[in-house]
């Protein structure tokens, strides 16, 4: 997993991330069990102005503990003083909806640099092999008559999907 | 499948602007795709409206393992406003804010209005595709913006000889 993959994971940027690396230790490997850790640290740091460190500890903590039915962890904080509760089937879920964004919606951008502008996008187009008739074809029908031709080649591929 | 989609969204009267794949065949591109994304208002009103709706459709997340925790309610958008689905409907990807375009109000501001027979919606425009397209980068949104390049030229061309 990369630096910018891991830090969807956490919801974080990747500056907080290795700064937090920093303050915890280079031990911290980009896994999905050390994400669901992080997030939770990066909650009770931010909206609590718990340490990193103890942050860390409490967070380690609460996801050994084993929730009850509602998902939720009950843990006294500090010296007793404090009771933490964590939903830590929200939080897994939060992970679990990034993976899928991750999996999905991938962070990598394309290497090497930006394009240059084609002075005449129709020549580019065609330059890349794209049959600019078809686009004039599309352009000739309506809004709704594209929509509906996307829907029909949608249905045709999980007909054949089905099939297959 | 699409247009199911958004007759139900706009029967549930939720705030969504069509971006992504649909709104560029909306446009004239001659790309495939098999989801639609939308950029969502993520005031609490409709986050519910769009939580109630997609509930009845089992959402669940698309391109992981099945049976990982994932509760779908209201403030899971709160939680996490990005989310890429798979449901009874078919394949839906929600977002908060478009890259290159800003959140749910300059997505609207950047949408035009489209009609299927009686339903009207907002599809993202041919200009804020192209920006959304240039700001992610990813080798495959550059494929695609070299078509919606040509597009907007067609219409330009179009537009100066009408006939």
């Amino acid at each position: 997993m990369t630096l910018a993959d891991f830090a969807v994971l956490v919801d974080a940027s990747p500056k907080w991330v290795l700064n937090t690396r920093a303050v915890l230790g280079p031990g911290l490997r980009y896994t999905v069990a050390v994400a669901e850790r992080l997030a939770l640290v990066k909650a009770l740091n931010r909206d609590l102005a718990i340490s990193l460190p103890r942050a860390w500890a409490l967070a380690g903590e609460a996801l050994a503990k084993t929730p009850d039915p509602s998902g939720l962890v009950n843990f006294v904080a500090g010296v007793g003083t404090a009771n933490l509760a964590v939903d830590i089937h929200r939080l897994r879920s939060a992970i679990s909806t990034r993976r899928s964004q991750l999996a999905n919606m991938p962070q990598q951008r394309r290497a090497g640099r930006k394009p240059k502008r084609q002075s005449n996008p129709l020549t580019a187009a065609r330059r890349y092999g794209l049959d600019v008739t078809l686009l004039q074809a599309n352009l000739s029908r309506g809004p709704a008559e594209r929509l509906r031709q996307l829907d029909a080649m949608a249905a045709f591929r999980s007909h054949v999907h089905r099939m297959t | 499948m699409f247009e199911e989609i958004i007759k139900a969204l706009v029967a549930a009267k939720v705030r969504f602007v069509v971006i992504g794949g649909v709104a560029a065949t909306i446009q004239g591109s001659a790309r495939f795709t098999n989801d639609i994304d939308i950029c969502y208002d993520t005031a609490d009103d409709n986050v519910e409206r769009l939580a109630a709706l997609f509930s009845g459709w089992h959402p669940y997340l698309r391109g992981v393992e099945r049976g990982l925790p994932f509760v779908f309610d209201a403030r899971a958008f709160r939680i996490t406003p990005i989310m890429t689905l798979t449901t009874d409907k078919g394949d839906i990807d929600v977002l908060d804010a478009v890259p290159g375009v800003g959140d749910y109000a300059a997505v609207f501001k950047a949408s035009e209005p489209v009609r299927i027979g009686a339903v009207e919606f907002r599809s993202l425009n041919l200009e804020a595709l192209i920006a959304s397209k240039r700001a992610l980068g990813r080798p495959k949104d550059v494929e695609q913006l070299i078509e919606l390049e040509a597009l907007l030229a067609l219409r330009r061309q179009q537009r100066r000889n009408p006939t």
